[in-house]
């Protein structure tokens, strides 16, 4: 799953930029005016796509090391009528450059996500659902959840079964299977035959 | 479908549900059956004919329990069946699935690491299940046998211990089926796949059939013996 995000002070520019993105392309596009707020916020994808009028290095590595995503790519949005070389980001384009640029900047990143795994999208589970999921799928029970990420036994109940619902699956190893395939578990930490 | 009667002929009751094939030859019977009737059949091969019945209609119609009378037959015939057909899966049910997993995993164009996954988890679930037919028979089983032999109760074990515990072993089966068909990447060769779906769904309803007789048949026998015995 892709998403983009743009962290600008402008609400012009965020607005119009959303524009010419949906005007091209089928993805979500979240709009933060801060790094803090971005920041606070978790967008969950894995592979997020941030559009930045920001260039110290610090916020940067920063926006970089969000843990909700997997895979970041930072594009820096300057205000200058040429292109500028900064180290630090991946790329980077002019506001005052032409809608099609901007469709040439984002397309082969899109694309290169697309090639990368074989994912199949998530099957809508909620940023919430995801986080109980993958404490199930590591073995936790539901009060070790619970306590973990500071809900009620009840709560974390109702979302395994959404989950179970959503998916149509029931059983623990079944879940921890889905959850690896998806990304959902982290497996570079953990063997996954240990968790099935 | 309808229910098999002594008086049916066995070669048409066998083409018209090629389900209950596994399931005779579980009584020893073989193919080659010519124009016998199911009552001829159970002469020729000595097992009780109601009892007989009793499992093929179970296998056809999933609420023909209700119309059996247990008194027919003895709670050591269904625990013969049962054993045998827990011998059907060890030995050939639960390989071939295996057998057709690994040639899935081989067929993989390029690396499918879902594969191998469904794989494991394909393992974990036969450990489950073999380890869960052996309690079965090491404690449950004997414990009948003992029942019918010493005609007693016994003071820290009933049947009722035994209950409750096959949801487990059926839902995995269901999530291994929902991993493929709607969750892992199809980079693998879907003959194959299909093959897998099959023999699963076969499987799956041999074992469902399985815990029916042994919920509905073989739970209520033990009981009803129980109550007729003290301790």
């Amino acid at each position: 799953m892709k998403k983009i995000v743009i962290i600008h002070s402008s609400s012009i520019i965020c607005r119009g930029l959303t524009d010419v993105i949906k005007g091209y392309f089928n993805v979500d596009v979240f709009v933060f005016p801060s790094v803090e707020e971005f920041i606070s916020r978790k967008v969950d994808a894995r592979k997020l796509i941030v559009f930045t009028e920001h260039a110290e290095n610090i916020i940067i590595s920063q926006i970089r090391n969000q843990d909700a995503a997997k895979e970041v790519v930072i594009i820096q949005l300057h205000n200058k009528s040429e292109s500028i070389e900064n180290t630090c980001f991946d790329s980077s384009i002019s506001i005052w450059a032409e809608p099609a640029d901007f469709y040439n900047i984002i397309h082969p990143q899109l694309a290169a996500a697309e090639t990368h795994s074989n994912e199949i999208e998530n099957s809508n589970l909620t940023i919430r659902e995801k986080d109980v999921l993958r404490e199930v799928s590591t073995g936790l029970t539901n009060k070790e959840i619970a306590e973990k990420l500071h809900i009620s036994i009840h709560t974390v109940i109702s979302h395994r079964k959404n989950i179970t619902a959503k998916l149509g699956i029931k059983s623990i190893s079944g879940l921890t299977v889905y959850a690896i395939i998806n990304n959902i578990v982290d497996t570079n930490s953990i063997d996954p035959n240990s968790l099935i | 479908m309808s229910i098999i009667k002594a008086t049916d002929v066995f070669a048409e009751v066998i083409e018209s549900n090629t389900q209950l094939l596994p399931v005779i030859n579980r009584f020893n019977i073989s193919l080659g059956l010519d124009n016998q009737t199911v009552e001829e059949i159970c002469k020729k091969v000595d097992i009780n004919l109601n009892f007989f019945l009793a499992i093929l209609n179970t296998y056809q119609n999933p609420n023909y329990f209700h119309k059996l009378n247990p008194n027919d037959y003895s709670i050591l015939e269904v625990v013969n069946y049962l054993k045998k057909t827990h011998a059907y899966y060890i030995n050939y049910a639960l390989p071939k699935l295996e057998k057709i997993l690994q040639t899935l995993n081989v067929s993989c164009q390029v690396h499918n690491g879902a594969v191998k996954l469904i794989h494991t988890f394909y393992q974990k679930y036969k450990e489950e299940l073999i380890a869960h037919i052996e309690d079965e028979e090491s404690r449950v089983f004997t414990y009948i046998g003992r029942l019918v032999e010493t005609q007693k109760k016994e003071s820290d074990f009933s049947i009722l211990t035994f209950e409750k515990e096959h949801t487990n072993v059926e839902e995995k089966i269901n999530d291994l089926k929902t991993l493929i068909v709607r969750h892992i990447p199809p980079t693998y060769n879907q003959n194959v796949a299909n093959d897998f779906l099959i023999e699963l769904s076969r499987f799956e309803k041999d074992i469902s059939d399985h815990a029916r007789i042994e919920d509905n048949l073989l739970i209520p026998m033990v009981k009803h013996i129980e109550n007729t015995l003290s301790v």
